[in-house]
């Protein structure tokens, strides 16, 4: 004879009921925070991949921040490589007036203003930190407080030397300079400037009322210097552009990864929500479906039959 | 034949089936209880002289031995895998959610993302704040889970004690039941009542350790450990701590069996039950996750301090002291390689620049003077204390290798040559000695020493350390005492260890100098330290200190680590600058505020290999410390979810069984309804029985 003890029937019932509500809490959590689990345990095997892609996404957001920082900086520095470039254009073309009109007026005026807006372009600084410094930011690197400073000191103490660019990582194993150094992009500007300066100062100037034709040659000799200072000026603005390129591909780069990433560890930690509303629907039955069995059981009894 | 027979056999059936009601009614009564085997009644002719005469009653237990036997195993398996898995899961939790950035992996991301940031503006006080202030978090994270996988370890070895209380009132009980039993039993009365009771506390005892249950000729039950140790006859055996302890963390269980007063080591013989799971908690799996954590954080600060030592502040400190490395001056430098030692102005720029050619064992300064030195730490120091001159000195004592300059308004920077770097162990001339550390711990936190079989080993003959040997399951099986012998060489150490662990074990050195107690024998699981009053030669720290022995120092550093209290102080301290020593003459601007390349390889460390040792369930490995978080974090949820179901088979298993010992034993109420109304009627016609019989009496009385 196959015999059961009565206790086993309720706790039979109580352990499905039971069962049945583990589910549909599971069901419920999964619908509400739409995670498969939150803790280790709960993604088992994949928690591995999940850590590990938590961690290069946290990278990836780092080297990101630092990208977007140095495309503001690089900006700045364009716009203050653009001012350099004009001002040598400037005197250049104002010097060849000059030249054409054979009139020395008006030069010095020309130099010092010349001078002071490559200074203030150099010298520009974002937050206290001098762009154009390299690794020697925490100083300007045009250290001649005036033209007449230019012209009587060596150029190497107008100029700060020795200077490297800065670098920083944008990306993985990638580090990119963050910048141009103003001695690279403006001591043959100065060079010129200081020279003519120097002419200026010298026996066979000032420059004022008509040329003499040894200052016409000298001026002649230096837009020549001028011409090619202002294309090392532009190839600096350019060399500039194509970091701020450089940091901008790798930024995209970094967020194709990123969207590659959170798609994987979406993957991993999202639940899809049809399958968690099914899985909802079937622990509502099974509670139903069991309790249901418990209402049943509990009405059977031989005491009703023995009144 | 008398009328008196009739009303004898109708009274002894009234008797009978009062019983059988009785027997229902305590059926019926349990119907709910745990545990409790039904009374059967079974009903029995009784002879007397004359023939059949009446009705005897006896009532029974039905309880099945072997089914309750078999459910006790299962208990204890469920047990012991329920508890286990039940303090794995916490353990596990203690890593927390790994999609949250707010866990201890995650709080390590920002260190190194703030040190990236901290390139963009190197001499920014504000970032500088910050990269330490993460880098704070993350080192009192780990201090605290740390701490919390020890507190778990706590709970699991006070839940050891209180579950030993429980279990020795339990076999107290069990033995007193036994007297109570024997002495029914010797007096013929029925003992049913006792035989329930005794059967709870025996289904308790059986969550608590496995058992094995015998019955007593005379009633009652014999208790055994599964492999045989006596636990309860007419006395009880009692449980309890070990009363001698040999410095190991958590003592041992011990049984003094029953009329004895000797302590039995138990931990062996305790196989299952909730005894067992605490035990493996304790003595294993918390233990692996407590090294495979502190190898991890271990990791996490040697790579931030090997990137860290190749950086420089800017303007770099005068003095540059080491930490207490265990080295003696007699080692062998076993450096290959070249680094580069300058003494840097605070603008920058360089004032001399020593290059040490450790391959040549020449120090070559800037004006090309060279200084020789031999293949050993103290000469290397004392050409170095020479070569500097009057421009600094180098002293190594106790362990700590300390390099000062006196020129004025200058400091020291030390960075490997990019080329042929200086290595010793797989690290630079200044991660060796933690000349410029970020992190500091107060004892090793890389065991791979650089020492090598023929260097001294420097600790004094009869200096003593305790090894334990604990089996697969954590538990010590045996200590050894061993003395430092006469013998001074690392080999000579090497193999007199190598004699005290015949059987057992033996040590292991590899190429980095990694000094390791590898088991030989299958049933030794690992060989644990726990005491060693060793120390080498002037340092301060002991055998196990220098190589990681045990389990309690490789464990705990994850503990206690902090950034290096001047750096804290004075952030301008934090290395983020790198400067280019090698063939830099004098005057050369090396050092910038704006140079972050320090900065970088400190960002860069995270994704830096480096080597893992073996560590708690996880083998060793050339990886980088993201990575081996990951690793550490799978393999905890792994497990986790491992024990899981591990309980799961073995309650499937225990349920089975439960289930067909309650059909057997248990108690249906229909049935004992059946019965009770097939008892009643039989109450009713033997009472009818005595009624006919007293009618026939009267009718004889009339008769007369």
């Amino acid at each position: 004879m196959t015999r059961i003890s009565s206790a086993q029937i309720p706790a039979a019932s109580l352990a499905d009921i039971a069962k049945a509500q583990q589910q549909l809490v599971e069901a419920a959590r999964q619908s509400s925070a739409q995670t498969k689990a939150d803790d280790l345990k709960g993604y088992g095997r994949e928690a591995q991949t999940l850590v590990s892609a938590e961690r290069l996404v946290a990278r990836t957001n780092g080297f990101m921040s630092t990208a977007r920082e140095l495309d503001t900086r690089m900006q700045i520095q364009d716009v203050a490589l653009g001012r350099a470039a004009d001002a040598v254009s400037t005197l250049k073309e104002d010097l060849f007036q000059n030249v054409g009109l054979e009139s020395g007026e008006g030069i010095r005026a020309r130099l010092d203003e010349a001078f002071s807006v490559l200074k203030d372009a150099m010298n520009s600084n974002l937050g206290g930190r001098y762009l154009f410094g390299g690794v020697l930011n925490d100083r300007p690197p045009v250290k001649a407080a005036s033209l007449t400073d230019l012209a009587n000191n060596p150029l190497s103490d107008s100029l700060e030397q020795g200077a490297d660019p800065q670098v920083m990582r944008v990306e993985e194993g990638r580090t990119v300079q963050a910048g141009v150094v103003a001695d690279d992009v403006i001591s043959d500007a100065m060079a010129s400037i200081k020279r003519l300066a120097e002419f200026d100062q010298g026996p066979n100037g000032p420059f004022s009322g008509d040329l003499t034709a040894t200052q016409k040659q000298a001026i002649q000799d230096e837009l020549a210097n001028l011409s090619s200072a202002f294309d090392k000026i532009l190839s600096q603005q350019a060399e500039n552009g194509r970091l701020s390129k450089e940091v901008d591909s790798a930024n995209d780069r970094q967020k194709s990864q990123l969207d590659a990433l959170n798609g994987a560890i979406g993957g991993i930690t999202n639940v899809d929500l049809a399958e968690v509303a099914v899985k909802l629907n079937q622990a509502q039955y099974a509670y139903q479906a069991s309790a249901g069995v418990f209402n049943v059981l509990r009405n059977m009894s031989l005491l009703d039959a023995l009144k | 034949m008398s009328i008196a027979s009739i009303m004898g056999t109708g009274l002894s059936a009234l008797a009978a089936n009062q019983q059988a009601m009785k027997a229902v009614s305590t059926n019926v009564a349990n119907v709910n209880t745990d545990g409790y085997a039904r009374l059967d009644t079974q009903f029995i002719t009784r002879q007397a002289s004359g023939g059949v005469s009446g009705v005897e009653v006896s009532i029974q237990r039905v309880a099945n031995a072997y089914l309750a036997a078999a459910e006790m195993r299962g208990a204890s398996d469920v047990s012991a895998a329920d508890i286990l898995s039940q303090l794995m899961d916490r353990a596990q939790g203690l890593l927390g959610d790994p999609s949250d950035s707010s866990t201890v992996f995650g709080q390590m991301d920002p260190v190194f993302s703030s040190f990236g940031a901290l390139a963009v503006d190197p001499a920014s006080a504000l970032r500088r704040s910050t990269a330490l202030s993460d880098l704070q978090t993350f080192l009192s994270q780990l201090d605290t889970t740390a701490g919390e996988i020890t507190s778990l370890r706590d709970e699991a070895n006070s839940r050891i004690v209180s579950t030993m209380e429980e279990a020795n009132s339990l076999m107290a009980g069990i033995a007193k039941l036994n007297t109570s039993i024997q002495r029914s039993t010797i007096a013929g009365l029925q003992t049913s009542d006792g035989d329930t009771e005794q059967q709870r506390m025996l289904d308790r005892l059986s969550e608590i350790m496995d058992i094995r249950v015998q019955k007593r000729p005379l009633g009652g039950v014999e208790v055994r450990t599964s492999d045989g140790l006596l636990l309860v006859d007419l006395d009880s055996a009692t449980l309890g701590l070990d009363s001698t302890s040999q410095g190991e963390a958590y003592p041992g269980i011990v049984m003094i069996a029953p009329r004895s007063t000797t302590e039995t080591p138990m931990e062996t013989h305790i196989q299952g039950g909730e005894l067992k799971g605490l035990l493996r908690a304790r003595d294993k799996e918390l233990v692996n996750l407590q090294l495979e954590f502190g190898e991890f954080a271990a990791g996490a600060a040697d790579a931030l301090n090997a990137a860290h030592n190749q950086a420089s502040a800017v303007p770099p400190p005068a003095q540059l002291t080491g930490t207490d490395t265990g080295l003696l001056a007699s080692d062998q430098l076993n450096f290959t390689g070249k680094t580069n030692i300058a003494i840097v102005g605070n603008d920058g720029k360089v004032v001399r620049n020593f290059q040490v050619d450790f391959g040549a064992g020449t120090i070559m300064d800037d004006q090309l003077n060279v200084t020789n030195f031999a293949n050993s730490i103290g000469d290397f120091q004392t050409a170095l204390n020479t070569a500097l001159g009057t421009d600094g000195s180098a002293t190594f004592s106790a362990g700590s290798l300390q390099i000062t300059t006196t020129t004025p308004s200058a400091g020291l920077v030390i960075t490997d040559d990019p080329s042929t770097p200086a290595l010793r162990a797989g690290r630079g001339f200044s991660a060796t000695f933690g000349l410029n550390d970020l992190v500091t711990h107060g004892k090793p936190l890389n065991y791979a020493t650089g020492l090598s079989g023929t260097d001294q080993h420097g600790f004094t003959a009869g200096q003593t350390l305790t090894f334990a040997l604990r089996n697969q399951d954590g538990a010590i099986v045996r200590t050894v005492n061993f003395t430092v012998g006469a013998g001074a060489s690392i080999a000579s150490l090497r193999s007199d260890i190598d004699a005290a662990l015949t059987g057992y074990g033996k040590t292991a050195m590899d190429a980095n100098g990694r000094l390791t107690l590898v088991p030989t024998n299958n049933d030794i699981g690992r060989i644990d330290v726990i005491q060693d009053t060793t120390t080498r030669g002037d340092t301060n720290l002991s055998m196990s200190d220098i190589f990681g022995w045990g389990e309690s120092l490789p464990a705990q550093r994850a503990n206690s680590q902090y950034i290096r209290a001047d750096i804290r102080a004075n952030p301008s301290l934090l290395g983020s600058a790198q400067a280019d020593l090698s063939g830099a003459a004098a005057g050369q601007l090396v050092l910038a505020p704006g140079d972050g390349r320090g900065a970088l390889a400190i960002e860069a460390a995270g994704a830096a290999q480096r080597t893992f040792a073996d560590a708690g369930g996880l083998t060793g490995q050339v990886t980088s410390v993201t990575d081996y978080a990951a690793r550490l974090a799978g393999h905890a949820g792994v497990r986790a979810e491992a024990l899981d179901s591990a309980k799961a088979a073995a309650e499937s298993v225990r349920d089975e069984v439960k289930q067909r010992r309650q059909s057997e034993e248990g108690v249906n109420l229909d049935e004992e309804l059946v019965k009770m109304t097939t008892y009643q009627q039989a109450y009713a016609a033997a009472s009818r029985m005595i009624q006919a019989a007293k009618d026939m009496y009267d009718i004889i009385l009339q008769m007369v």
